[in-house]
């Protein structure tokens, strides 16, 4: 099983943290608490990990439990992968 | 009208569609428009006609057809129905309620909902926007809490369409108020459910013969086993809603562009000043030029869209360019053809200045072309 936590961090730190920021998340911390992942940025964090990743997120899938920290995102795309075969 | 790039049994789609509405729809759009009153018959035919259903699986009394018929279909009714009302009522009970309960429902919600939403017996919409939490719409204020099997739900909601006559709404309330946008799910609520009230019709500037209401939550119980997906997922389920809307109900918009601008070519050749018809004069020529080109971008936006969800893709960054950019298309063309009819075009005898009256409210609804410039530059990174 590949971890994918370090490519998951670099584009949410570099992309969602905000323009120019320079901060470092931890995959514990929770996205949703910092503010770094809103309604919004929800949206465009589902269309870069099909992207990237090559799955399909279903809309039922998108769920706080998949997304509140990196370790979770990074779990939830290697369950998509694996399903995927 | 132009080609476009429907298949040929969505464009007889779009012409049924097209015949029902001059047909069924349009006698007294006018006085209803006055009164602002819901036209229920319409209701009724439409149902009959199979527009709640279009996208409905077939075991739920639907049609089964795919995404980009539903698109025909709103076309032609944007382009010969005068009750924009009635098609906007329609779509949020179509993509606010009847869709949701159908992506997100479980089998039970499905089979207890789906086929009466489609054939009409209920009528349905969404329950989202409150007197604090209008564009910002995850600072709402509505709590649900969970008692055993049960959750108590308080609060209120505004400018909420279709209240005055739903049966059902999906009613979004904060569940774990620590997690922000992730903390609010959804509600399937009945009418009728004890601390359930609607509050009195609200008078609108256009879409006024579409009902709109407050909603009044107090101490309304609702089972655990009408919350509409997982606990935290009423975001999902809203954007998903959302951009569902947009990909479709904006159709309507390009049909009623498709309508104003033929009329603008028959004025503009017909009407005569200076000796000449007024098509002649670029400051008229000009504008109906810039109107076309407006239409034909709209078009091929929209049918990407639907051509996107049609293939079961994701379409958010393109759902609110398409949105964005068809309802100021719609204000500008409307606007256009009221100065180019002159006094006719503001009179109320004809339907230009209701037309832009109706237009204006496509910038406001599924999201002020504000909160779309948010998406789209959100997707750039800003």
């Amino acid at each position: 099983m590949t971890d994918y936590t370090d490519t998951i961090r670099s584009f949410i730190e570099n992309e969602m943290a905000g323009p120019g920021s320079k901060v470092t998340i931890s995959p514990s911390d929770s996205l949703i608490d910092k503010g770094i992942v809103d309604s919004l940025g929800v949206q465009r964090l589902i269309a870069y990990l099909e992207k990237e990743f090559g799955v399909q997120i279903a809309d039922t899938e998108i769920v706080p439990e998949h997304f509140e920290t990196i370790s979770a995102v990074a779990e939830f795309i290697n369950f998509k992968l694996t399903a995927k075969g | 009208m132009d080609a476009t790039t429907f298949t040929t049994e969505q464009e007889n789609f779009k012409q049924m569609a097209i015949e029902f509405a001059r047909r069924d729809l349009n006698q007294g759009a006018k006085e209803r428009e006055k009164r602002g009153e819901f036209f229920h018959e319409g209701w009724r035919k439409c149902a009959e006609f199979g527009i709640p259903g279009i996208t409905m699986p077939e075991e739920y009394g639907g049609l089964g057809l795919d995404t980009m018929t539903a698109v025909a279909t709103m076309e032609g009714l944007g382009y010969a129905c005068h009750d924009s009302g009635l098609i906007f009522s329609l779509n949020s009970h179509i993509w606010t309620c009847e869709s949701p309960i159908n992506r997100f429902g479980t089998p039970q919600q499905r089979e207890r909902y789906l086929p009466r939403l489609v054939s009409g017996e209920l009528k349905g919409g969404h329950a989202m926007t409150e007197p604090e939490a209008g564009s910002d719409a995850f600072s709402m204020r509505c709590r649900a809490e969970k008692r055993g099997d049960r959750y108590l739900l308080n609060g209120s909601k505004t400018f909420i369409t279709n209240a005055p006559i739903a049966d059902l709404l999906l009613v979004f309330a904060v569940t774990d108020p620590s997690k922000g946008f992730a903390g609010v799910s959804a509600f399937i609520v009945e009418k009728g459910t004890p601390g359930f009230s609607v509050g009195r019709p609200l008078e609108m500037m256009g879409l006024r013969t579409c009902p709109l209401g407050e909603v009044f939550l107090e101490e309304c119980e609702v089972p655990e086993e009408n919350r509409l997906g997982a606990e935290g997922s009423g975001a999902a389920i809203f954007n998903s809603e959302m951009e569902w809307e947009r990909s479709c109900l904006f159709a309507a918009h390009l049909g009623a562009m498709d309508k104003i601008l033929e009329e603008c070519v028959a004025y503009a050749r017909q009407r005569r000043q200076f000796g000449q018809p007024i098509g002649k004069c670029q400051s008229v020529s000009h504008k109906i030029a810039d109107m076309k080109v407006r239409i034909e971008l709209s078009r091929l936006m929209l049918h990407r869209v639907a051509g996107l969800k049609s293939a079961g893709r994701r379409a958010p960054l393109e759902s609110a360019m398409a949105k964005l950019f068809i309802s100021e298309s719609y204000v500008q063309n409307a606007t256009d053809a009221l100065q180019i009819h002159g006094a006719y075009g503001y009179s109320t005898e004809f339907d230009f200045e209701r037309n832009l009256r109706d237009a204006i409210a496509g910038k406001i609804y599924s999201g002020t072309s504000e909160i779309q410039r948010n998406i789209i530059a959100s997707f750039l990174g800003l």
